[in-house]
């Protein structure tokens, strides 16, 4: 439990991981024993297999949380603000959250005028993300100072636990990279056939930039890619969501690889272990999209948690499905072999 | 025309039998490599600037992404796909199952989309249905696409062209469909110094029709693909050529990108890119119509280009 609260206490404000950086080096430095840094901030590790000429696998989440930037201070300690990645502006009022200034944090909260002095018509409308302010109470001399124009806020986190559930904000996608951890943990204890290289990346939420750079330095022979997708609720009307609780979602979809994604399902299937499927018609909206064309192609595979409330302050999701998950993943990684595919080319470098 | 490339089963990601028969063709008579996504790249040769053309192998797909208990398969679109133009078309999976799609929407025409249609494959219960097909698989309009026609020109090109002032590749890429993306580790590869797409554009001359490309217009010369001007030089290039062969060309600029050209304009170090296009009208139906004469002036076309510029 230590190690997912540690992550989502990490503020990793999508663009501005830089400042996450430093903890979750250590982190990842700790668990595979090194740790690299590229340009973009992405931070990858390597648990080596051994042999000569083995393939590498790429396991990845990214790190990266949505948030909100700073874009101007107002009289009496107000801060106006835009959405970095995809907020729900309907959720924002009432929402606490942590301004990053320069030096210092700022505790600030997001309110609206009170029902008893609103039209009918006003009470039916959601106010646009441009008419919110955040409410610092700090006075406008230290703001100017510490607060420059782009600074990243984030939601005030609190972590709480019920129902064999864990409930946080940017659980999307620090549950994914708890599991990928806590799957290198596992996996540098077996014997293994590939090289598996840790990645977890930085800005999915705002043009999945991380994970392109990441593949194109690694230049992995297939990544697996973890992330969170959207879990049943009892308002929800759709046929497609995924049950909580219902295990690990293999995502099937023109844009992942057939022969893996069958992979990852063979292998759920020898385990035992509940699974289930979605599909995605053309963008799955993760990570796999833009490392697939990477290079000269990199075969992706996506398998993700179910996560009720996704983007919101009090997203959810099973500790039983991300064990299986870490279950799953692995073992397909343990077990992974190069596929030859039918006139398989040597990548250039 | 090569007819039996128009019938293989080539949804995007699912290309391997299309680029199968390509490689096949091609045996004897040049190298070809296939990458990790699937597509085929040729190198003919030559020398000079490197030059490639290329064509997608893939055609526009229904993915399943659920079964319902009576057996009906609700699908997603793998590709630009109209919904009204699907209601009442026969769709096959794979392995020769056959469906069609129907709509009980009680919905004004317009307002129909992708989720109010179902696949009836005449199965009766889920059961039944998951014996036949299952949640992720692909069929494919009518058994029979014109997405390929362009490829068939290039491996016609290939046959008949002898000597160029190119080094020249031919690339047969995959996922086109869905976003211009087996285009991307081509250009990755290859790094070709001018790149020219060949495709496929819906001619709308019918009644109520909203473009100016017409069928039997000749070849479409495209001067703007999406948010991207292509090359103008290689535009002026075209229409010269065009001009000194009597060769019936139209011009088009496409405001939503039609094209792997603009993909390839700024992939890896970036290229010159231009797009020349055949009309087919009723484009990703089951009714798609072409003209003869327009695949033979986008073909003569390019041979000129290639043998004379």
């Amino acid at each position: 439990m230590e190690l997912i609260e540690k992550l989502l206490n990490i503020n990793s404000v999508s663009g501005f991981e830089k400042s996450a950086n430093s903890e979750l080096k250590n982190i990842v430095g700790d668990i595979l024993g090194n740790v690299n840094e590229d340009a973009c901030g992405n931070l990858t590790g390597i648990i080596p297999c051994g042999k000569n000429n083995a393939p590498t696998v790429m396991l990845t989440a990214h790190y990266d949380i949505i948030g909100l930037i700073s874009k101007g201070i107002h009289e009496n300690g107000f801060v106006s603000f835009a959405p970095t990645g995809g907020i729900d502006s309907r959720l924002l009022p009432g929402a606490e959250v942590v301004i990053h200034g320069k030096t210092k944090d700022f505790y600030g909260i997001i309110g609206l005028r009170p029902p008893h002095i609103l039209t009918a018509e006003e009470m039916k409308k959601t106010e646009s993300i441009e008419k919110l302010l955040i409410d610092t109470g700090v006075n406008n001399d230290e703001l100017e100072k510490e607060v420059p124009f782009g600074s990243p806020i984030s939601f005030r986190n609190t972590v709480r636990y019920f129902g064999g559930c864990v409930s946080a904000s940017g659980l999307d996608n620090k549950l994914g990279c708890y599991a990928v951890l806590s799957a290198a943990k596992r996996l540098k204890n077996m014997p293994l056939n590939s090289n598996i290289c840790v990645a977890l990346t930085v800005s999915e939420d705002t043009g999945r930039s991380g994970g392109k750079t990441a593949a194109y330095n690694i230049n992995p022979d297939m990544a697996l890619v973890i992330d969170a997708t959207f879990a049943k609720t009892p308002e929800c009307e759709g046929r497609t969501e995924n049950e909580i609780g219902g295990g690990p979602v293999i995502c099937k979809g023109p844009s992942l690889n057939r022969f893996y994604t069958d992979k990852l399902i063979k292998t759920a299937g020898s385990l035992n272990l509940p699974f289930q499927i979605e599909v995605e018609g053309g963008d799955n909206g993760t990570d796999a999209f833009v490392i697939e064309t990477v290079k000269s192609g990199v075969p992706c595979a996506l398998v993700s948690f179910p996560l009720k409330y996704m983007h919101s302050p009090v997203e959810t999701a099973s500790f039983e499905d991300t064990e299986k998950l870490i279950t799953l993943i692995t073992e397909f990684s343990a077990n992974f072999e190069r596929r030859d595919f039918l006139h398989y080319v040597k990548k250039t470098d | 025309m090569k007819n039996d490339l128009q019938k293989l089963f080539a949804p995007p990601a699912c290309e391997t039998a299309a680029a199968d028969y390509i490689e096949n063709y091609l045996k004897n008579k040049a190298e070809t490599t296939r990458d990790a996504m699937g597509s085929v790249t040729v190198h003919i040769g030559g020398s000079g600037k490197k030059l490639l053309l290329s064509a997608h192998i893939d055609e526009p797909a229904l993915m399943i992404t659920h079964i319902d208990e009576n057996g009906f398969l609700r699908f997603a679109a793998a590709g630009q796909l109209n919904p009204i133009e699907l209601i009442n078309s026969k769709v096959v999976f794979s392995d020769k199952i056959c469906g069609a799609v129907f709509c009980n929407a009680e919905k004004n025409v317009s307002e129909i989309k992708i989720s109010d249609l179902f696949i009836d494959i005449n199965a009766h219960s889920r059961d039944e249905a998951e014996k036949l097909v299952s949640e992720g698989d692909m069929a494919v309009i009518g058994g029979r696409s014109l997405s390929r026609l362009c490829c068939s020109i290039l491996l016609e090109l290939i046959d008949e062209i002898k000597a160029s002032n190119y080094d020249l590749y031919f690339a047969f890429t995959v996922q086109k469909e869905v976003g211009f993306r087996g285009i991307m580790p081509v250009i990755n590869s290859v790094m070709p110094d001018i790149f020219i797409a060949l495709d496929t554009v819906k001619a709308d001359d019918i009644p109520c029709g909203k473009s100016e490309i017409k069928l039997k217009g000749g070849a479409v010369i495209a001067v703007k693909d999406g948010r991207s001007v292509l090359s103008p030089s290689l535009v002026s290039d075209f229409r010269e050529t065009a001009f000194k062969n009597s060769v019936s060309v139209q011009y088009a600029s496409f405001n939503e990108q039609q094209t792997e050209a603009p993909t390839a304009q700024c992939a890896a170090g970036g290229s010159k890119a231009a797009a020349i296009c055949v009309p087919v009208r009723y484009l990703n139906t089951a009714n798609e119509t072409i003209s003869e004469k327009d695949i033979y002036a986008a073909k003569t076309l390019i041979k000129h280009f290639i043998t004379e510029a």
